[in-house]
């Protein structure tokens, strides 16, 4: 096994940031600030789904399939979301802006339920302080432009904990670079 | 090879403030009326069984860590350093006498038990973990 092999396997988990579409993305070595979000904590793992199946094609001079088209790719990020300030609720649900707030007495904190017709565009890092294969250093999958789909059912017990389970799906950008219109994988190597 | 029982105890020793907690009594095996006073804080590591990867070059071992104090509270207080360690760790680099090693995490698997170490008269806090150790050497 060559000396850094073991950089390869990649362990721990990310963090998950989101901003709006056309935000810039910060250096790779540098934590995202502001207009960059951090959302709350996860629980359990977090994935990224490279979905896009092939479709083969056949010929009657053949007996195996002599040509392989990907008519449609559907980038996915999914993450359980236990952080549920009604910013991190709403950004889920539609967007944080939709939270209004009461001084009170009490003080309150409101977040409409109702998510309308065309859900809020987001874009999205999910970074990783060790997530390079290369060394000690972060790592990070940023997306463009994308959208939570899903149907979040917070769920609430005496030995439990509720939480949201974040489906984000990532949508074409024109404005980014020919390849990179779905999003890139950027880490450090040295 | 790098030994997982050996990364894990380097990876402790380098923590600064669980260090300076304990300070620097860290070992395999207790050193209690041999250099170290009685009570005392104090970390033991032990290799404990664990599961073992079949293709991987990597060590996965689980261990018996064992954080002693002048009462519960204060083993209880060197566990809490041990927790913030283990939350923190991922992907880190240690020196062994094998060389360089890269721990990629340091999990508990336990919740902690209050015990006494009748024998020696000290308050202690036991708990188990587990590591994922590259191996070999990195460069």
């Amino acid at each position: 096994m060559a000396g850094n092999e073991p950089y390869g396997h990649l362990v721990g988990p990310c963090k998950v940031y989101i901003a709006p579409v056309g935000t810039a993305v910060p250096a790779v070595n540098a934590v995202p600030t502001s207009p960059w979000t951090e959302l709350g904590e996860t629980d359990g793992e977090q994935e990224v789904s490279h979905a896009g199946t092939l479709t083969f094609f056949y010929d009657n001079d053949h007996s195996g399939p002599v040509k392989a088209v990907r008519p449609q790719e559907d980038p996915e990020v999914t993450f359980t979301l236990v952080n549920l300030t009604l910013e991190n609720y709403g950004a889920i649900l539609d967007t944080a802006s939709d939270v209004t707030s009461d001084a009170g007495p009490p003080a309150t904190k409101k977040l409409p339920v109702k998510r309308g017709s065309v859900p809020t565009e987001y874009a999205l890092i999910l970074r990783g302080s060790v997530l390079s294969p290369y060394g000690a250093y972060p790592g990070m999958y940023v997306f463009p432009r994308g959208v939570f789909d899903g149907e979040p059912a917070p769920t609430f017990s005496k030995d439990g904990r509720a939480a949201l389970e974040c489906s984000f799906r990532v949508l074409e950008d024109d404005n980014q670079a020919a390849g990179e219109e779905l999003g890139w994988i950027i880490v450090q190597t040295a | 090879m790098i030994i997982a029982q050996e990364a894990a105890i380097a990876l402790l020793k380098q923590d600064h403030g669980l260090n300076e907690l304990v300070e620097q009594r860290i070992a395999d095996k207790h050193r209690f009326g041999n250099g170290w006073s009685v009570p005392c804080k104090a970390i033991q590591v032990r290799a404990d069984g664990g599961p073992t990867e079949l293709y991987l070059e990597v060590q996965r071992q689980r261990l018996e860590i064992i954080c002693y104090g002048e009462s519960h509270y204060e083993a209880l207080r060197v566990f809490s350093e041990l927790q913030s360690v283990c939350r923190r760790t991922v992907k880190q680099e240690v020196s062994t006498w094998q060389g360089k090693g890269l721990v990629y995490w340091l999990n508990l698997v336990s919740a902690p038990s209050a015990w006494r170490d009748e024998e020696i008269g000290v308050d202690a806090i036991l708990v188990f973990a587990e590591i994922a150790v590259a191996e070999n050497p990195i460069s």
